[in-house]
């Protein structure tokens, strides 16, 4: 019987490779970044911020998923609020001042600004973005209607009227409200769900073309800034994985990145030594809360003991290559807030490592040392388990090493990792003994103090936590953050903040860890006029400062 | 994942054995395997590699596993022979304890896929009627039910959950390809002369099941299991790797996982990512040959035919 | 009929624990829709904003559980699938539209390549008993088909892109590129398919050719095949015609019902290559508690592995007269 014979087999070897060269020889990466002008003027950005899903083309700056790349680059804020040193740009606003004993703010408007439609921007929209918010809480994230009584027009200027003072809310209210045009949103049926794909704003971009894959923004010719921005595109590509998005950062493609790069001095800088550069300015702390209702943690010295106990420098290094700095015990952020720093007092109560003596801590407090290599006090293991996020790795490796750190001091430390969501449900509710968290940032230490220590914030029945979620409950804690919130003089905000540092340092409410970093990336091979850790006019990474930043921005 | 059939349409011919106790019945299907099949037998020799570096792991592995002590993200050298994490733990010190978890999963988990398999496969075809179509409906229905969205809404409930939320995962998922498959083979039993026989004697339902039928079902069983059992392994560490298991745990999947999530790859650690899955691999591959070996005991039409010379091969 | 019935029950019954376990599972997830937001913000939104975020997702509703099952059944019958969370506030049915024709894409091109391929190689395995594909292939490829996915996945990236770079990292696409019907886009696509599609062939390639393989075998002994080789009739007609055509008939059936497995194997691998298809977006949607999208990507996906096997039973019916005639 004759064998079965086929097609010539290398017939079909040459015609597969043949089809696999020229598919592949095709494929080149395109250089996106700063296309070559002669001048100052022109340039691309190209940015890098892995969201890990495609683009929506939805520009709603209160409830899009995409808001961090709307807010700032096309709609505005009256002023800029630098968190790293708290000073205030005007944008929309020229000019504020407060009255009425801190009950009264009224904001002058800028002149001669245009939507990108055309149509003059008056202040008539500010007082309707604030009223739109009012109508719908789905819209005010920031509460503001909580302590806002009114707002209204007056000539060319805002009036505010507060129910009682806050005058850290201004941050809020002018550094972190963006305003719509009143002629097109009074014709959005639900400002809450609508996508608002072709946005009008005042921004320094407008928006050019939006596909899922890439957004792209060109320079605003009638923008209010004389003769800015310089540079004439924005790109920002999606990607669905870090991977991708941190290669392009790596080959020069994209010259902006706001991601986590491991081992960014090998991978980043070192492929471009000259011009790879990055800058990671802290924000705010990432504290372990300590349930103080629970035994042992309503021990102090136990507390005490744990904060002592740890090797922040090391569990930094291990967690994220040490991009991250050691927190202070008195929950002041170094080096943004330095002049709000008591640096006498800090020494006195001195929170470094010292695992020497946080365990005599805990032996003045009764607790003696166990077979196990455990402290013990009449018969009970003393035992913590710290709840994290097993989505986040920075935190789980982190965690690991904290727990490490607490079991060599003689403390039987565990560690939990759960979803992100049932982490803060756990949270809000009190379910936890030490849990692992973030606090909120701002332009001076108030927002992270009142964030983890005023006494109004705490579970109670069945509203949940808003912060506090420690449960620290103190009156003098209390009148300090309300004196705060009521006085503009900063020497009495000083002495103030410096009550809470002790506050902090005597009890060891919470134990800030780690102090969260806004992570920054940039290549100014083609592109300068960054902001850097000796310029530093804006933060990097963050609405709106975004849009200020690409107003500095130019051509080689 | 694994549409490795083991040709289960065609219902082996057996021959009922004399009664006979399960685990003689396995040993003596073990043995021949061992003795005549050169597959199984590089299996189970690869197996037994990873089965003893778990046994023996704090022998083998030259330091803690989890301690945090050494240069991050070294290239191997003498002191470590597969480099360091880039938490500067050793990896082949992880590698080796890593074992143990990898290799317990697919245990307990082959186990309790099979064992639930079998219970319906063999109920189902024992009892026919509507025991048999309810029980064949839910079959079906688990087994076209999409296994690996199932298993990460699942291991999403208890995100962190480790070990017994993985076997729990494992066995929703992976019983039904094994009953389908004890089902119509179970069939083919029940009617032969001997059940009738052990019927007629008046013994109880459970007793036949457990002592005359099984038995003679052993190959098909032992092979079950073990495709269990690779399924298991792949699918925990498959989990593992996305992130949907305990981050804290050692096995190969978080290995992975670890090593992915710190870009190994591109920051000059490769041999992070290629050690655990290597094993992962190797040990799929040792299953599926012993697989592969059991499969061709239980059905001598596939065994292998060597060419002898001057006579043509065939049917 | 009696058949059809079955089946028909089999399918009605599968959709419908597909679509209570849908419902059932994200409602068991701890936490919800607000406190996802929140954890993946990572603390830039401000702890006030989560009593702004519930009512915009409308998660305090007091409607009971069974209300709310009713009304979710009544939805889905009329297609609605509701808003996604993550992509607030854009619709899930559009959500889903993003990713779908590159699952489909990848999931086509490679199902029909390993299943045609196999059979193939499976075929002339078994024809050649004995011969170096025959002892050769099953081991190897009893080897390939037991590695895990994504691991070879890694692998592939890590030879083919990092090392050699001849082929890209992953993704649909380059980074950024617009979606058109041009030349240079559709080149791209394919470049950047080539990986993940070679990962999923190697791996299930194996298992169709054992399976036709083993078929193949037993289906030679039969005594149709000895009459036609005793006829004299060209062995690549004995071989396709006779014996294959008829031991292909198992492999379909065992086709349609690996689906799940099949589909599962896929998803993994989009991960690995996060290619912009259903299987990332369903990971990226459980991260983030995004029950709406979570539930259209499940259902979604459950219900095209029935569709599948509806078309295997289809063609099964009409390639074996055995099945026609038994009605």
């Amino acid at each position: 019987m004759d064998r079965p014979s086929f097609a010539p087999r290398p017939l079909w070897t040459c015609l597969t490779i043949a089809i696999v060269l020229i598919l592949v020889g095709g494929t080149q990466f395109s250089s996106r970044a700063g296309a070559a002008t002669a001048g100052a003027s022109g340039g691309t950005v190209a940015l890098v911020d892995v969201g890990g899903s495609l683009w929506d083309c939805a520009f709603n700056p209160w409830e899009s998923s995409d808001t961090f790349i709307s807010n700032g680059f096309l709609y505005e804020t009256l002023m800029y609020i630098n968190p790293l040193n708290g000073h205030a740009t005007p944008m929309l606003s020229t000019g504020y001042s407060w009255s009425n004993g801190s009950k009264t703010l009224t904001m002058r408007i800028r002149r001669g600004v245009r939507w990108s439609d055309g149509k003059p921007f008056s202040p008539a929209d500010v007082v309707y973005t604030f009223d739109l918010m009012k109508s719908h809480s789905a819209l005010d994230g920031n509460g503001l209607w909580t302590v806002l009584s009114g707002v209204r027009e007056k000539g060319n200027s805002v009036v505010f009227t507060f129910k009682h003072p806050a005058v850290p809310d201004f941050y809020y209210l002018a550094g972190q409200t963006y305003i719509v045009p009143k002629h097109l949103w009074t014709r959005v049926k639900d400002p809450v769900k609508f996508t608002d794909p072709h946005p009008v704003a005042t921004g320094p971009v407008v928006l050019s073309k939006c596909t899922p894959q890439n957004i792209t923004y060109t320079r605003n010719p009638h923008y209010w800034m004389q003769g800015e921005p310089k540079i004439s595109t924005v790109q920002v590509p999606a990607f669905l994985g870090n991977s991708a998005g941190n290669l392009q950062l790596r080959q020069g493609i994209a010259n902006w990145g706001c991601q986590y790069i491991p081992n960014v001095q090998t991978y980043y800088v070192s492929t471009n030594p000259a011009h790879h550069h990055y800058w990671y300015p802290p924000g705010s702390d990432n504290d372990l809360y300590l349930n103080l209702k629970q035994y042992p943690l309503n021990i102090l010295n136990v507390r005490q003991a744990i904060s002592m106990g740890i090797n922040r420098n090391l569990v930094s290094k291990i967690g994220v290559y040490g991009y991250l700095p050691p927190a202070d015990q008195s929950a002041i952020v170094l080096p943004n807030y330095a002049n709000w720093y008591d640096r006498g007092l800090a020494k006195k109560y001195n929170y470094g490592y010292n695992p020497t003596r946080a365990q005599k801590l805990l032996q003045e407090a009764g607790f003696k040392k166990g077979s196990n290599g455990f402290y013990q006090k009449n018969g009970k293991t003393l035992s913590l388990t710290i709840l994290g996020v097993a989505g986040f790795s920075d935190w789980v490796a982190e965690l690991a090493e904290v727990q490490r750190n607490l079991q060599a001091i003689g403390i039987d430390a565990k560690v939990d990792n759960i979803g992100g969501d049932a982490q803060l449900a756990d949270l809000q509710t009190g379910k936890f003994q030490i849990a692992y968290y973030f606090t909120t940032a701002g332009p001076s230490p108030y927002y992270e103090l009142y964030n983890s220590l005023d006494g109004a914030l705490v579970h109670k029945g069945a509203k949940s936590a808003a912060g506090n979620y420690e449960g620290w409950q103190d009156s003098t804690t209390d009148r300090l953050l309300s004196a705060f919130s009521r006085t503009t003089n900063v020497a009495k905000q000083h002495q103030i903040i410096r009550g809470l540092q002790k506050i902090m340092l005597q009890h060891v409410p919470v134990i800030p860890l780690l102090e969260g970093v806004n992570f920054y990336q940039y290549d100014d091979s083609q592109i300068v006029g960054w902001p850097t850790k000796s310029n530093p006019f804006v933060l990097p990474c963050d609405s709106p400062g975004m849009g200020l930043m690409l107003t500095h921005l130019h051509h080689r | 994942m694994y549409p490795y059939v083991a040709a289960e349409e065609q219902v082996p011919e057996v021959r009922p054995e004399h009664h006979q106790s399960a685990v003689v019945g396995v040993l003596a299907r073990v043995g021949t395997i061992l003795a005549t099949n050169r597959k199984a037998v590089a299996g189970l020799l690869l197996l037994l590699v990873f089965v003893v570096g778990a046994v023996f792991a704090p022998i083998i592995a030259p330091y803690p596993p989890d301690a945090t002590l050494f240069v991050p993200t070294m290239g191997p050298s003498r002191a470590h022979l597969l480099g360091t994490t880039a938490f500067g733990q050793d990896i082949f010190s992880q590698l080796v304890w890593a074992s143990r978890q990898t290799l317990m999963i697919g245990l307990i988990g082959g186990l309790a896929a099979t064992v639930l398999a079998v219970l319906v496969g063999v109920t189902s075809a024992y009892f026919g009627g509507l025991t048999d179509h309810t029980l064949s409906v839910v079959t079906d229905v688990f087994l076209v039910l999409p296994a690996l969205p199932l298993m990460i809404v699942i291991a999403a409930y208890e995100q962190g959950g480790g070990f017994w939320v993985l076997v729990a995962v494992i066995v929703i998922t992976g019983w039904s390809y094994g009953a389908r498959q004890i089902r119509p083979q179970a069939q083919s039993l029940r009617n032969r002369d001997f059940l009738t026989s052990a019927r007629a004697r008046g013994e109880s339902s459970w007793y036949i099941i457990l002592y005359e039928l099984l038995p003679n079902m052993t190959s098909l069983i032992l092979a079950i299991f073990l495709g269990a059992a690779l399924y298991a392994v792949l699918a925990a560490a498959g989990l593992q790797f996305i992130g949907l298991g305990n981050p804290n745990d050692l096995s190969w999947g978080t290995m992975l996982y670890w090593a992915e999530n710190q870009e190994a790859l591109l920051t000059g650690s490769p041999l992070w990512v290629i050690a655990p899955g290597a094993c992962i691999a190797l040990l799929g591959a040792a299953v599926a040959l012993l697989n592969y070996g059991v499969d061709e005991i239980g059905n001598p039409a596939l065994r292998a035919t060597r060419r002898k010379r001057g006579r043509r091969a065939g049917p | 009929m009696r058949t059809i019935l079955r089946r028909a029950e089999f399918f009605v019954l599968t959709l419908w624990a597909a679509i209570t376990l849908n419902f059932a599972l994200p409602r068991m997830m701890p936490g919800n829709p607000a406190e996802a937001m929140m954890a993946h913000y990572q603390g830039k939104l401000n702890p006030t904003a989560m009593h702004a975020l519930e009512v915009a997702f409308g998660i305090k509703t007091n409607q009971s559980i069974w209300q709310q099952y009713i009304q979710y059944l009544g939805d889905l019958a009329q297609f609605k699938f509701g808003i996604s969370i993550s992509h607030f506030p854009t619709p899930v049915g559009e959500v889903v539209m993003q990713a779908l024709p590159w699952t489909l894409a990848l999931a086509g091109v490679t199902t029909v390549i390993s299943f045609a391929l196999g059979t193939i190689v499976g075929m002339i395995a078994a024809w050649r008993r004995g011969g170096v594909a025959d002892s050769l292939l099953p081991p190897v490829f009893v080897v390939v088909s037991a590695l895990p996915y994504f691991w070879l996945g890694l692998m592939c990236i890590f030879f083919f892109s990092l090392t050699l770079h001849w082929l890209p990292l992953g993704f649909g696409y380059d980074e950024g590129a617009s979606i058109q019907l041009t030349w240079s886009f559709v080149r791209q696509a394919i470049v950047h398919a080539i990986l993940p599609a070679f990962t999923i062939i190697l791996t299930s390639i194996g298992g169709w050719i054992l399976t036709m393989r083993n078929n193949m075998i037993v289906t030679l002994s039969e005594d149709y095949v000895r009459m036609a080789r005793a006829k004299g009739l060209h062995p690549l007609r004995i071989m396709i015609q006779y014996a294959g055509r008829n031991a292909i008939l198992p492999n379909i059936t065992g086709f349609a019902m690996s689906l799940g497995f099949i589909v599962s194997g896929l998803l993994l691998t989009e991960i690995v290559f996060t290619y912009p298809g259903v299987g990332y977006m369903f990971l990226q949607a459980v991260n983030e508690e995004d029950y709406p999208l979570m539930q259209a990507l499940f259902l979604m996906v459950t219900v095209a592995v029935l569709g599948a096997i509806l078309v295997a039973d289809i063609v099964n019916a009409w390639l074996d007269p055995r099945i026609r005639s038994s009605q």
